[in-house]
């Protein structure tokens, strides 16, 4: 259950000087998603390693969900996740993670985490993890990299709160990346990069920025229908009592919500995803 | 050594064809549409997020510093670099980066509309000798990658065309807002001067960034150019 730099290894003894050098957590997994032959999916292959986990927990929808946990319960300095899924021809899954991932001060180095999917002909995958809570001094980077057949369908999502907002508590600095890259058929269809790096407080204040706002998200479903949901996704998201928008074009659709905090995020996020017809993972409820 | 505290100014030679050429290529008047743009301002002046020169100088200040306007800053670093030292598969993968990193529908239109005019228009008044972007009309072109790549083809040096470019970005927004809040010339004309060091900055910035920098958090600016897609009245296309 605990990784190396678990707190219940003993305290270095009193009068060594400086503190040992922690070893960095690492996590990968593989999942690979098949269909068998009466054309349900399965989970092919499932490789772990490190401080990541998988849970498959049984479901009653028609698509696998697995779930994964980071066992060293955060991420800080020069740790170090990859995830890849491949979903074969006509298979389809949900990827979700167990809790919200906390990304804490780091006096270093950034944590990296990259997400590669992999999707074939008519395949599916949904990337849905729980909000990532940044905390003060905290330092992330991380890369979604998508390859998709033209027929595939994607769903993705990232939330991110800035701090415990129910805690009351700022982050005012920090380093924050998120790079994704899309590629349908080979060609790069999307691309976005957030980065909020410095002293986060001042710029999450500015009148085109958050607006003082502490949760934003962004959700990117790209599939052939994509374009004729805009008007149902928009019509939710005009009731939203969050800053959110939506947008259509090339088999896209991507949303952009700046909440208040966290509850009103995931409140935002939820009617955006019904409106496209997707339930939000069990494991977010629990 | 000059005296302590004497600042150096770093003065990039410019000749009188290369003075000439920006002021064409980056002037109001050049035609590509730029007037029919607002980059989502629209939508924040009717939302009353900007409602008077206070608002808008720092709405414009964001962009500039954590939204479209530094990342096309460098992105036109990095297409200038390639262009001039004829990296044809780098510059191809820039172009391709700038046309796919669009938060919106309409922040495409206007990269890609104004991208495209710029190439037809520069190439049918002011031939290169050479092409690093191969035909046009192919291909979409992101606007700061059309200009810079013709900046790099006509040997006009990075800094004094990447300012060109960031004031004409900037001036446009500023003008579409003097129209939409509404403010008086003078009023829009200090805001241009007051965002002078904003786009040194940015410049300074972009020429010390790689791709990996690319990235902002002007999330309400991309969500106001969402909004603006159902804007009941809208002089501005974007």
């Amino acid at each position: 259950m605990y990784a190396a730099t678990s707190p219940c290894e003993p305290p270095t003894t009193a009068g060594r000087a400086a503190p040992p050098l922690l070893e960095r957590a690492e996590g990968r997994v593989r999942l690979e998603f098949r269909t068998d032959e009466t054309n349900r999916t399965r989970v092919y292959r499932c490789f772990q390693q490190g401080s990541s986990k998988v849970r498959l927990p049984r479901t009653r929808g028609p698509m696998p969900e697995a779930v994964v946990l980071n066992t060293a319960g955060g991420m800080t300095g020069g740790d170090s996740y990859a995830i890849a899924a491949f979903a074969a021809e006509g298979a389809g899954a949900t990827l979700t993670s167990q809790a919200a991932e906390r990304i804490y001060r780091s006096t270093g180095a950034d944590a990296r985490l990259d997400v590669s999917l992999t999707l074939s002909r008519g395949a599916r995958l949904d990337w849905l993890p729980q909000e990532t809570i940044f905390f003060d001094g905290g330092r992330l980077t991380r890369h979604l990299d998508v390859a998709m057949a033209g027929d595939s369908r994607l769903l993705l999502c990232e939330a991110v709160i800035l701090g415990r907002t129910a805690h009351g508590e700022a982050v005012r600095r920090g380093r924050l990346v998120d790079h994704w890259r899309i590629r349908r058929e080979g060609r790069l269809v999307y691309a976005d990069a957030l980065r909020l790096d410095g002293a986060i407080a001042g710029l999450t204040r500015g009148r085109a920025t958050l607006g003082g706002n502490r949760a934003f998200a962004t959700l990117l479903a790209v599939m052939p229908e994509a374009e004729r949901r805009l008007d149902d996704v928009r019509q939710v998201l005009e009731q939203s009592e969050s800053a959110a928008g939506v947008s259509a074009w090339d088999g896209m659709l991507a949303v952009r919500i700046v909440a208040g905090d966290g509850a009103r995020l995931r409140a935002a996020l939820l009617t955006a995803l019904l409106a496209l017809d997707v339930e939000a993972p069990r494991i977010w409820s629990i | 050594m000059p005296a302590p505290g004497t600042r150096i100014r770093t003065i990039t030679i410019m000749d009188d064809a290369a003075l000439y050429r920006l002021m064409a290529w980056l002037s109001p008047s050049y035609p590509v549409g730029a007037f029919s743009h607002s980059h989502g301002l629209e939508w924040a002046v009717e939302a009353d997020e900007v409602s008077d020169a206070a608002a808008l100088e720092s709405w414009v200040e964001d962009v500039l510093r954590h939204g479209g306007g530094r990342q096309d800053a460098i992105l036109f670093t990095q297409a200038h670099r390639a262009a001039a030292a004829g990296l044809s598969a780098e510059l191809e993968e820039i172009a391709e980066l700038a046309a796919a990193l669009n938060p919106s529908k309409e922040r495409r239109i206007e990269t890609l509309s104004q991208g495209r005019a710029f190439l037809i228009a520069t190439r049918a008044a002011w031939p290169a000798e050479f092409e690093p972007l191969g035909e046009p009309g192919s291909d979409e072109t992101a606007y700061p990658v059309a200009v810079a790549v013709a900046a790099a083809a006509h040997g006009l040096p990075l800094r004094p065309a990447l300012l060109a470019y960031l004031h004409a970005f900037a001036a446009n927004i500023v003008s579409a807002g003097v129209r939409l809040v509404p403010l008086g010339q003078t009023d829009g004309q200090r805001l241009i001067a007051g965002l002078e060091p904003v786009v040194a900055e940015a410049a300074s910035a972009a020429e010390l960034a790689t791709l990996d920098d690319l990235g902002g958090c002007a999330l309400l600016a991309d969500i106001a150019s969402m909004r603006h897609e159902t804007q009941y009245t809208r002089l501005f296309r974007t």
